[in-house]
C-alpha cells in the first residue's frame, strides 16, 4: 500500500494532486480500521515464543499426554465411547471430546504428536486474539486491548496452565469464551440476529472443548457482562453513570430481558444438547470416587510448594497491581464484573480461607481444582492489566509519575515491573526443566514391543514409577493396564475408595496408595494383571514379597516383573453398551459446531482481519473512557500496596532461608544432612561431615553404599524430628527421630549425632562403622539353577502342550482357620513335594453355615512365595477389607504400609477351603542364610543371621510360626530386618514375641485343601506314602511364651541385586 | 397430480401382483420318495439325496442333522426329481446324518445313513502324552493316548491297530494296541531308575513324533552327616562346613538336584540353630558360623517329613580365658583388651564386647561394640548417664566380669 503510494508520488509530481490522495488517504483511514500493530506484534511473539517451547514442555505437562491417549482413542475408534485400556474398561463420555477429536482428526494427517502441537499452537492463536477481543469489549480502546494482548501473551497464570499444566481443553474454551463474549454483549445491546448466532456459535464450541468452562463462565463471565451491558444501556438513557440509579437499571433490565432470556435459554439448550452423552454418563455413572486431594485445594501458608503453584504463579505480577485491578472494576460501568472477580480471587485462595468451602459447598470443593478460579481471575484481570501498561507506558499514568516523580523514576519503574512481569513468564516456563514433575522421559518402544511379543498384551500390565508418561504407554499399544489417568472415569471400588491418582504413583499417597498397590499386587488374577513395569526400584520388594518374580531388565532401564498363575484375558470383555444416537451425538457434535462457528463468523473474521469492508464501529466503542487523569491516590495506595507486598515477601524469604540455612544450627545441619542422603545427595550430604574428621568423600560413599537393605535403598524419609539433648557453644548432641516409609512397613528410627561448631558453621561428627570382617577373601559357591525354555518351538501359536510343565506337586501340611484381635485369619504350612522348584499361590476362602462365601483372598507376604524342591514354608491369609469402602470409617491420616482394614465379617465363618497352584519357579531361592545365633529373653528374640553365600540379601524376612503346648501351629507372625546381610557378614535382629492367650483356633482341617485343582493329599501320598510328622517336631523351639509354647524361625530372603 | 399418483401407485400395484402369482404357483402336497438306495458313505466322497415325485412342480427342503451341525438344503424340481447335494464340508466328517423332507412345514418323508472314515487316505496320528514326569518306582505311570484318523480328521474305525513305543536306557518295548471308542492308549509304568523315556506311536506305516517324559528320583531315604572346619576354636568368625552323604532314594538314585536339606544346630543351651542348604549330585553342603564362646553343636540334617541324618556333635574351645579393662577420663571412657586369641594373636576385628550398665542393680543398657585391633571402647556420654555411681557387667567371647561400683561427677 506505502509502496503503491510512493510510486504514485514519484509518478505524479503534482501538488494538488498530492493533496487530492492525502486526502483520500485520510478517508480511508478514517474509514478502514488500520491493523492494530500491537495484535500483531502479540501474535507474533506469542506464536514464536510459545510454538517454540511447547516443543520442550508440553509431553512432561500433567496433561497433554492424556488428551494425546483420549485422542488416540478416537483416531482409532471415533464413534466408539468405550475405552479398554484403561481401569477395566471406561467410556471417554466422562470429558467433552472437541480438543481430542481435533488431535485425533490431525493425527490421521502427522501423527499424535503433530496433532497435539497443532491443537496447542491454535489454542495460542485463539488465547490472544481473545484476550484482544475481550478487551476490546471491555475498554472499547484499541491500543488498550493491542497492549492487553501483548501482555496476555506473557502472562503468568497463561504460561503456567499450557507449559505446566497443558490443560488445552482448558485454555481453547476459555479462549473461545472470550471470542464470545463480544458478539453476547452486541447482542443484548443492539439486538441484531446475526449476534444472536455468532454468540451462540462459539459458545457451542466452548462446551464441546471444555464442560466447566461455559458452566462457570456463565456465572463468573456471562452474568457480569450482561450487567454491564444492562449499565451501558442504561447510560444512553442518561448523561452519565452517576445518573444510572437501581431504578434505571431495573428498567433496562426489563427491556433488554427478552434478549436476555433468549441468549440463556438458547446456551442453557446448548450446554444440554452439546454434550448431551455427557451428561447421561454423568447421570448414569456419577463419579463415585472418593475425593484426591489436590493442591489447590491447600492451605497456601502452611503448604508453600502449592501455594507457589496455585496462587502466586498464575497471579503473578498481577497481584501487585490488584489495588488498579479492583479500582476500575469497581468502578460503576464494571461493578458486576468487580463481584465476579473478587468471588474468583477468593475462591482461587483454596483452603487458605474457609470461604471457597462455604461457598461451594464441600461436594463442589472436593471435586474440582480450585486453581481455574484463579486462572479465570488472571484473565479477566487481563484487560485492566492492558490498561494500565497502556497508561504506564504512553498515558496519563506516565505523565502523573513523571510530574511527581520525575522520569528517572518513571523509567525505573518500568523497568523494574517489565523485569518482574518477564521473570514471572521465563520462571514459570523454566520450572518443570528445574524441578522436573514428571520422571525422565522413558522411550517407550521396549515396553511396546515387549507387550508385542509372545501375547504379552493378552494380559494386563502395571506400569509403576511413570508419571503421566503411562499415558504415552497406553497410547502406543493394545495392551490393557488397570490403572489409568483419568480418575473421575474409574469404576473399580479398590480404586474408587482410593484417594490416590494412580497405582502407579502409590507412594506418594501414603497407606491408601501402596495399601492399594498392594491389594492389585496379592490378589492380581482378579483383574489379569500379570506384568509390572517397574521404573522406580522403592516398589521392588513389595513386588518380590507379594510373589512376582523379574523376568528381564528393558533396554530402557525399566524392569519388568511377572506373576504366574494368571489367566489371560477373556476373548471378550464386558463393556457398558451406549445407544446409537448418544454415540452418533458424540461423534458429529463437537466437530460440527467448529464447523458451524466458522462458517457464521468466517466472513465477520475476513472482514476484520483483512480490513475489505468497513465494518460499522461497534457499540461498546462508545463506552471508552479517556485516559486523560489518573488519580494520584490510586497511585499513593498502589505504592503502598506494593511495599506491603515486599514487605511481607522479604519476610518470608528470610523466614525460609532460616529454616533453609543449612548449617546455621544443630538441628539444621542434621536435617539437612537427612534430607541430602533422603535425595541421595551423598556429596552434599558429606560436605556436613565434620571436615576435620578427615572423613573422604569415598569413605563416606563407601560406607553409605554398604549398607543395603529396606532402610538405605527403598526407604523414604516422611517425617524428621529433631531434639537437642545437651548443648553448649560449640557442641551438641542431638537425636533425629526420623520415620521412614518403605513398601513394606513403616520404621521408626532414632539416630544420635554429635554436632560440632567450626567456623561459624555446624558439622556433623561421623559415625561408626562395623568393624566385622569376613572370613574369607575369595569363595567359591555351588548352587543349583533352573531354566525353562517356555516354547521350544518357535511360533506365534499358544506353547504345545507337550512343552507345558506339569505344576509342581504341594502339599498343605496343615491349615487353621483362627481368631486373632477379632480377625478370621487362615493359616498353616505347606510343602513342596516335587522335584521342580515352585511358585505357590495360595488362596484362601471363608464360608458361613449355608455356604456362602464370606470373604476371600490371597497370602501376601507371609508366605514364602518361592521355594525349592521339599522345602517347607508357613502361611497366612488376612481377609483385606477393599480399604475405606465404608464413608464412616475413618482414614487416617499417616501412612502405614502394613496396615489394612480387615474385612468386616459379620457372621462367624462354619468352614474354609484353601486353593493352592505350583507353577514351576526359576529364580529367586535364595536359602544361603543361616540363623547362626539366638538368645531368648524378657519375651525377645535376639539374633543373628549369617549370609554364606555370594549375593547380598537386602531385605531378609523372618517367619516366625507360634504353635501350642501340643505342638500344634497357632499363629504365624512375620519381621522385615531393616537392614540387608552382606555376603559373609552377620546381620542381628531384635524380635518381640507375640502375646497370643487370646489366639484361638475354630477349625483345624485339611479337608477342602486343594492343590492344582486336586484334593490335597492325594497325589501326595503317592510321592510319599508316609509322612514322618515326629520329626517335624523336633525342628521346633521350646519357648516360654504367652499362650504359646514353641516356636519356628523361617528365612525368606529378598536379593535387590542379583549378581 | 394424478400422474404422480400413478407413478407412485404403479410400482406397489406390480408387487402385489408378483406376490400373489408366486403364491399361486407355490406347492401342492405331493409324495416324495427316497430314490437313493445307499446308505453308507465314505468320508470325502460327495453325497447326494434323490428324490422321486409324480409332480413335475412340488419342491420341498432337506432338513439335515449331522454331527458337524444341522442345515436346510433347497433343491428344484427336474422333471420330478429332487437332487439334494449335502455340502461338501459336512461329506468330509463322518458320523450319522438325519435327514427329514419338509414340505410345507410338514416332514414328508425321514430318514438316516452313516459316513465312515476314508481308509484310501492317509493316516494320521494324534498323540498326547503326560505327565510329562514321573517318579522312579513300579506305581508311577504316564499315558500315552493315540488318535488314528484320515486324512479328513476323522478317528479310524474301532479296532484299527496303533503300535505304542517307549525306550528306557538299553529296552525299546512295543506293544499293539486296538482302538476302543476312537483312542488307543497305553500306561507306560515308570522304572526304579531316573533318567528320560522316549515314547512314540505308529499307525499303518504314519509314525508320530518323538514324545519324552522325565523320570525323576523318588524323595530321598535317611542320610548321614559330617562336618569339616578349619579349627576347633570358637573365634565367632571361621565357618564350619556341614555336608551330607549322598542322599538317594529307595531305588539308589541320586535325588534330585535342588532337594532342600535343613542342618538344625542345638546348642548346650537347648537353642536351635538352623542352616540350609540344597543337593548338588546328592550331597547338600551348608554353613554354620563358629560361635563366640566355649559351645558343644549337635547338628542333624533333615528333609522335612521325609528323610533325616544322624546326628553328630560339634565342640568349639574357648578362645580366650579372660580378658583386660580399664576406666579413663573420670570413668567415662571404657577399654576392653586387647583380647588375644589361642596363638596369642590379636583376635579379628568384629568380636562382639557386650557392655550390660547396671544402676543399683537395675540392668539400665546393654550396649554391645565391635573389637577393632582387639580393643573396644565405650563411651558414657554425661548427657546419657547422669547417676552418681554405675556398674557394669563386660562379656565377649564366652566369659563375663562384672566391674566394680564406679562414681562419676554429675554437673
Amino acid at each position: 500500500m506505502q509502496i503503491k503510494f510512493l510510486t504514485v508520488l514519484l509518478l505524479f509530481p503534482n501538488k494538488k494532486f498530492y493533496y487530492y490522495i492525502y486526502q483520500n488517504i485520510n478517508f480511508i483511514a478514517l474509514a478502514k480500521e488500520k491493523t492494530n500493530k500491537y495484535l500483531i506484534v502479540a501474535l507474533l511473539i506469542g506464536v514464536v515464543f510459545h510454538s517454540s517451547a511447547i516443543f520442550f514442555t508440553l509431553e512432561s505437562t500433567y496433561d497433554a499426554l492424556i488428551h494425546m491417549f483420549f485422542a488416540q482413542h478416537y483416531a482409532t475408534s471415533w464413534f466408539e465411547p468405550w475405552n479398554y485400556s484403561w481401569y477395566t474398561g471406561f467410556t471417554v463420555m466422562g470429558y467433552p471430546p472437541l480438543v481430542h477429536q481435533a488431535i485425533g482428526l490431525l493425527s490421521l494427517i502427522g501423527g499424535l504428536k503433530f496433532g497435539l502441537f497443532t491443537v496447542a499452537i491454535i489454542g495460542i492463536i485463539l488465547f490472544i486474539t481473545g484476550v484482544y477481543r475481550y478487551t476490546l469489549m471491555i475498554t472499547g480502546d484499541r491500543n488498550v486491548a493491542g497492549y492487553a494482548a501483548i501482555v496476555a501473551v506473557f502472562s503468568s497464570s497463561f504460561v503456567e496452565t499450557l507449559h505446566i499444566f497443558g490443560q488445552l481443553p482448558s485454555i481453547v474454551g476459555v479462549s473461545v469464551l472470550m471470542h464470545c463474549m463480544p458478539e453476547i454483549y452486541l447482542w443484548i445491546k443492539t439486538g441484531r440476529i446475526k449476534y444472536f448466532f455468532r454468540s451462540l456459535s462459539l459458545l457451542a464450541v466452548t462446551i464441546t472443548s471444555h464442560h466447566v468452562t461455559p458452566i462457570f463462565g456463565m456465572i463468573f463471565f456471562i452474568f457480569p457482562l450482561i450487567g454491564t451491558v444492562i449499565m451501558d444501556a442504561s447510560r444512553e438513557q442518561v448523561n452519565s453513570y452517576k445518573e444510572v440509579k437501581f431504578k434505571l437499571f431495573l428498567f433496562t433490565f426489563f427491556k433488554l430481558f427478552k434478549r436476555i432470556a433468549s441468549f440463556g435459554a438458547g446456551s442453557l439448550f446448548l450446554i444440554v444438547f452439546c454434550i448431551f452423552p455427557y451428561w447421561v454418563n454423568s447421570k448414569a455413572n456419577p463419579i463415585t470416587q472418593v475425593p484426591i486431594p489436590h493442591g489447590s485445594r491447600d492451605n497456601f501458608l502452611e503448604v508453600t510448594s502449592s501455594g507457589l503453584m496455585f496462587f502466586v504463579i498464575p497471579w503473578g505480577v498481577l497481584f501487585f497491581i490488584l489495588p488498579y485491578i479492583l479500582y476500575r472494576y469497581y468502578s460503576k460501568r464494571y461493578i458486576c464484573f468487580g463481584l465476579s472477580i473478587s468471588l474468583l480471587i477468593v475462591l482461587g485462595t483454596g483452603g487458605t480461607t474457609p470461604i471457597p468451602i462455604k461457598v461451594l459447598g464441600e461436594t463442589a470443593f472436593n471435586i474440582l481444582t480450585l486453581d481455574r478460579f484463579t486462572l479465570w481471575a488472571s484473565i479477566m484481570s487481563l484487560p485492566m492489566f492492558g490498561e494500565f501498561t497502556y497508561r504506564l507506558v504512553e498515558g496519563d499514568l506516565k505523565t502523573a509519575i513523571q510530574s511527581r516523580f520525575g522520569n528517572v523514576y518513571h523509567r525505573i519503574l518500568g523497568a523494574c515491573f517489565a523485569a518482574f512481569f518477564l521473570f514471572f513468564a521465563g520462571f514459570t516456563i523454566t520450572l518443570g526443566y528445574f524441578r522436573p514433575f514428571q520422571p525422565q522421559k522413558i522411550n517407550t518402544i521396549p515396553l511396546v514391543n515387549f507387550l508385542n511379543q509372545d501375547q504379552h498384551d493378552q494380559w494386563r500390565y502395571l506400569p509403576l514409577g511413570f508419571g503421566d508418561q503411562m499415558a504415552t504407554l497406553s497410547s502406543q499399544t493394545k495392551a490393557k493396564t488397570v490403572d489409568g489417568n483419568y480418575h473421575s472415569a474409574r469404576r473399580l471400588p479398590e480404586l474408587t475408595s482410593r484417594a490416590i491418582e494412580r497405582l502407579e504413583n502409590s507412594k506418594f499417597r501414603g497407606m491408601e496408595g501402596i495399601g492399594s498397590l498392594q491389594q492389585f499386587l496379592t490378589v492380581p488374577e482378579k483383574y489379569n494383571l500379570k506384568y509390572v513395569f517397574s521404573n522406580d526400584k522403592f516398589y521392588d520388594p513389595i513386588l518380590y514379597f507379594c510373589g512376582w518374580h523379574r523376568l528381564s531388565l528393558l533396554e530402557n532401564g525399566i524392569m519388568v516383573w511377572e506373576k504366574l498363575n494368571v489367566a489371560p484375558l477373556p476373548k471378550v470383555l464386558p463393556k457398558d453398551e451406549v445407544p446409537l444416537y448418544l454415540k452418533l451425538m458424540w461423534g458429529i457434535i463437537p466437530i460440527l459446531t467448529v464447523i458451524i462457528a466458522f462458517v457464521i463468523n468466517i466472513q465477520s473474521i475476513f472482514f476484520k482481519a483483512l480490513k475489505i469492508k468497513d465494518e460499522e464501529k461497534a457499540d461498546f466503542f462508545k463506552f471508552a473512557v479517556t485516559y486523560t487523569k489518573f488519580p494520584f491516590k490510586v497511585i499513593t495506595v498502589l505504592h503502598l500496596w506494593v511495599a506491603l507486598l515486599l514487605g511481607v515477601i522479604g519476610y518470608g524469604m528470610y523466614e525460609i532461608y532460616l529454616v533453609n540455612a543449612t548449617q546455621i544450627s544443630p538441628t539444621n545441619v542434621v536435617k539437612s544432612y537427612y534430607d541430602a542422603l533422603d535425595f541421595k545427595y551423598y556429596e552434599k550430604a558429606h560436605s556436613y561431615i565434620d571436615p576435620k574428621s578427615k572423613l573422604s568423600i569415598s569413605q563416606f560413599m563407601l560406607e553409605t553404599s554398604v549398607a543395603d537393605g529396606i532402610l538405605n535403598s527403598y526407604a523414604k524419609l516422611d517425617a524428621i524430628d529433631i531434639k537437642v539433648i545437651n548443648s553448649s557453644e560449640s557442641r551438641a548432641t542431638i537425636i533425629a527421630k526420623t520415620k521412614w516409609i518403605t513398601p513394606l512397613e513403616i520404621i521408626n528410627k532414632d539416630y544420635y549425632h554429635e554436632t560440632i561448631k567450626r567456623n561459624g558453621n555446624w558439622y556433623i561428627l561421623p559415625q561408626k562403622q562395623p568393624l566385622d570382617i569376613p572370613p574369607d577373601q575369595f569363595l567359591a559357591a555351588n548352587t543349583t539353577e533352573y531354566f525353562k525354555q517356555g516354547r521350544r518351538k518357535i511360533t506365534t501359536q499358544q506353547t504345545y502342550h507337550e512343552d507345558v510343565l506339569k505344576q509342581p506337586e504341594l502339599e498343605i501340611l496343615s491349615a487353621k482357620l483362627i481368631q486373632y484381635n477379632n480377625e478370621y485369619i487362615i493359616i498353616g504350612e505347606l510343602q513342596n513335594i516335587d522335584n521342580f522348584p515352585a511358585d505357590v499361590v495360595l488362596k484362601s476362602t471363608l464360608y458361613n453355615h449355608q455356604d456362602k462365601i464370606l470373604a476371600t483372598f490371597n497370602a501376601k507376604d507371609v508366605i514364602k512365595h518361592k521355594i525349592m524342591p521339599k522345602e517347607t514354608t508357613s502361611f497366612k491369609v488376612n481377609f483385606e477389607e477393599i480399604s475405606w469402602l465404608k464413608k464412616e470409617v475413618s482414614q487416617p491420616t499417616t501412612f502405614n504400609p502394613k496396615e489394612f482394614t480387615a474385612k468386616d465379617i459379620s457372621e462367624i465363618p462354619a468352614n474354609f477351603d484353601i486353593q493352592s497352584a505350583g507353577n514351576v519357579a526359576i529364580t529367586d531361592f535364595y536359602i544361603q542364610v543361616a540363623l547362626s545365633d539366638l538368645v531368648i529373653e524378657n519375651n525377645h528374640l535376639k539374633g543373628t543371621l549369617f549370609n554364606y553365600g555370594i549375593q547380598e540379601v537386602t531385605v531378609p524376612e523372618l517367619l516366625i510360626s507360634y504353635y501350642n503346648d501340643k505342638q500344634e501351629l497357632l499363629y504365624v507372625d512375620h519381621y522385615f530386618l531393616r537392614e540387608g546381610v552382606r555376603v559373609q557378614r552377620k546381620q542381628y535382629f531384635d524380635y518381640k514375641l507375640l502375646d497370643l492367650t487370646h489366639c484361638r483356633i475354630i477349625i483345624s482341617s485339611l479337608a477342602d485343601c486343594y492343590v492344582n485343582g486336586l484334593p490335597n493329599g492325594d497325589l501326595a501320598r503317592t510321592i510319599i506314602p508316609k509322612r514322618n510328622k515326629e520329626v517335624e517336631k523336633e525342628l521346633l523351639q521350646k519357648v516360654k511364651g504367652k499362650g504359646f509354647s514353641y516356636i519356628k524361625i523361617e528365612m525368606n530372603n529378598y536379593i535387590g541385586n542379583p549378581k | 397430480m394424478m400422474k404422480k399418483v400413478l407413478y407412485s401407485a404403479l410400482p406397489f400395484c406390480c408387487f402385489f401382483l408378483f406376490v400373489f402369482a408366486v403364491a399361486k404357483t407355490n406347492n401342492a402336497d405331493a409324495t416324495f420318495r427316497l430314490q437313493t438306495t445307499q446308505n453308507s458313505f465314505t468320508a470325502g466322497t460327495p453325497i447326494a439325496l434323490t428324490f422321486a415325485t409324480a409332480s413335475k412342480t412340488a419342491t420341498a427342503h432337506l432338513f439335515v442333522i449331522h454331527s458337524y451341525g444341522k442345515t436346510l438344503l433347497t433343491s428344484q424340481n427336474i422333471n420330478g426329481q429332487l437332487v439334494f447335494h449335502i455340502p461338501a464340508i459336512y461329506c468330509i466328517k463322518t458320523g450319522d446324518f438325519s435327514w427329514f423332507l419338509i414340505q410345507n412345514n410338514k416332514t414328508v418323508v425321514s430318514g438316516t445313513f452313516v459316513t465312515t472314515p476314508n481308509n484310501t487316505t492317509p493316516t494320521l496320528l494324534e498323540n498326547y502324552l503326560g505327565p510329562p514326569s514321573l517318579l522312579t518306582g513300579t506305581e508311577h505311570f504316564t499315558m500315552m493316548v493315540a488318535i488314528p484318523t484320515d486324512s479328513y480328521d476323522n478317528p479310524k474305525d474301532n479296532n484299527t491297530a496303533v503300535y505304542i513305543k517307549d525306550q528306557f536306557l538299553e529296552n525299546i518295548t512295543t506293544t499293539e494296541k486296538k482302538t476302543d471308542f476312537f483312542i488307543a492308549w497305553k500306561n507306560i509304568y515308570s522304572r526304579t531308575k531316573s533318567g528320560k523315556m522316549l515314547v512314540s506311536t505308529e499307525c499303518n506305516n504314519t509314525a508320530s513324533k518323538e514324545f519324552e517324559t522325565d523320570i525323576q528320583p523318588s524323595p530321598g531315604k535317611n542320610f548321614t552327616i559330617n562336618y569339616s572346619r578349619n579349627h576347633k576354636y570358637a573365634d565367632g568368625n571361621q565357618i564350619t562346613l556341614l555336608e551330607t552323604s549322598i542322599i538317594r532314594d529307595s531305588y539308589g538314585n541320586i535325588v534330585g538336584d535342588g532337594t532342600m536339606v535343613t542342618f538344625q544346630v542345638v546348642t548346650t543351651n537347648d537353642i536351635l540353630l538352623k542352616t540350609y542348604a540344597a543337593t548338588i549330585n546328592g550331597i547338600a553342603i551348608a554353613q554354620i558360623l563358629h560361635p563366640d564362646h566355649n559351645e558343644t553343636f549337635t547338628v542333624k540334617g533333615y528333609v522335612t517329613g521325609i528323610a533325616e541324618s544322624n546326628s553328630i556333635k560339634i565342640d568349639y574351645l574357648a578362645l580366650i580365658k579372660t580378658f583386660n579393662y580399664e576406666f579413663t577420663e573420670g570413668n567415662r571412657k571404657i577399654t576392653v583388651g586387647p583380647v588375644r586369641s589361642f596363638m596369642n594373636q590379636i583376635v579379628p576385628d568384629g568380636i562382639k564386647v557386650e557392655l550390660k550398665i547396671y544402676h543399683k542393680n537395675n540392668l539400665i543398657e546393654s550396649k554391645i561394640v565391635e573389637t577393632a585391633k582387639g580393643i573396644a571402647n565405650f563411651y558414657l556420654l554425661a548427657p546419657f548417664y547422669k547417676e552418681k555411681e554405675y556398674q557394669f557387667e563386660i562379656s565377649t567371647l564366652g566369659i563375663t566380669q562384672k566391674t566394680a561400683i564406679k562414681k562419676y561427677e554429675t554437673n
